[in-house]
């Protein structure tokens, strides 16, 4: 019995880019390594409303660079730019002294097919006790609204409150997880119920 | 860094560069090479340093299972320009030069 390679992490080389980009020496690497995390975490706890889908950490010399990819960009901006003038501020405390801060705020154009979203709606749904079904095939409807030609979706644990847990998943048209040049799009989230935790996996094939 | 060149006007100059994506350091040697061959010709090309490889060995489960484990790499590429007689006309440029993200670069005299 095989198990299932993580999909972002296979096509690295090939169609992903990493989240952080950057070079550091080794004495540095661990020092810095623990600032994005910082960063990834502090952006998690506070923003969880605006539908980040991806955060991209670049660092050239001192400067650091900010990319957050979000379909609502106006719940981080806030009004009249408050939102960000107050994230500029807490994440510049995460950072060493000589960092320059440098934030830049990218709109997801399509967030029907973000695989990101697509698992942090299904757990928000899942938390608000709805059937999983019900909300797998609302956000199977809501991808396959904009053509993709496949899409899959994993629910495991105490589904609707079952005493066992099991696992169940639903595809529509193809996922090639074998394929090295496909582009394909997985994201994980986990819905914390009354009855546990439910883990939400999504891969959708974009072509 | 580089000290300031006011007082003379040849200079030994040797740019490393590194990066942990070969592909991305490549073109960032091109580039660099381009914007230094139109104001100097001695310029002696990349230079391929050996690469460095680091292994992580990780278990790969979460609890017991000591005999699975996975390996994770990362190798850091290398790269030398050397220039044997540089004006401060491209050092200027060499700073206003934009690379990649994932590039480092270090200029020594």
């Amino acid at each position: 019995m095989g198990q299932k390679i993580n999909p972002l992490s296979f096509r690295l080389g090939i169609n992903k880019l990493h989240h952080s980009s950057w070079f550091a020496r080794p004495q540095s690497y661990t020092a810095i390594l623990q600032e994005d995390k910082k960063i990834r975490d502090y952006i998690f706890t506070n923003l969880l409303r605006a539908s980040i889908s991806r955060i991209q950490i670049n660092r050239q010399f001192n400067q650091v660079e900010l990319q957050l990819h979000t379909s609502r960009p106006g719940v981080i901006i806030g009004r009249s730019g408050t939102g960000i003038d107050s994230l500029k501020r807490n994440v510049k405390n995460l950072l060493s002294k000589q960092s320059q801060l440098k934030i830049n705020i990218i709109d997801v154009t399509n967030p029907d097919i973000d695989a990101v979203l697509l698992a942090c709606f299904i757990s928000q749904q899942l938390e608000s006790r709805t059937t999983f079904k019900r909300a797998v095939r609302q956000a199977i409807q809501r991808a396959q609204k904009s053509d993709i030609p496949g899409i899959k979706i994993q629910v495991s644990g105490r589904l609707n409150g079952a005493e066992i847990a099991r696992t169940e998943w639903i595809r529509e048209g193809r996922v090639p997880l074998q394929t090295l040049k496909a582009d394909l799009d997985y994201a994980t989230s986990s819905a914390y119920t009354s009855f546990g935790v439910v883990g939400v996996k999504v891969w959708i094939f974009k072509g | 860094m580089v000290r300031p060149l006011n007082d003379f006007h040849e200079a030994k100059v040797r740019i490393k560069l590194s990066s942990y994506s070969a592909s991305l350091l490549n073109l960032s040697c091109n580039n660099v090479l381009q914007s230094i061959k139109e104001s100097n010709t001695s310029v002696k090309g990349p230079v391929f340093l050996p690469t460095r490889r680091r292994v992580y060995c990780v278990l790969r489960s979460p609890h017991v299972n000591k005999d699975s484990r996975e390996h994770f790499e990362i190798r850091s590429h290398f790269r030398i320009i050397d220039i044997s007689s540089c004006s401060s006309e491209t050092i200027e440029m060499l700073m206003r030069l934009d690379l990649p993200t994932g590039v480092n670069i270090e200029i020594k005299t």
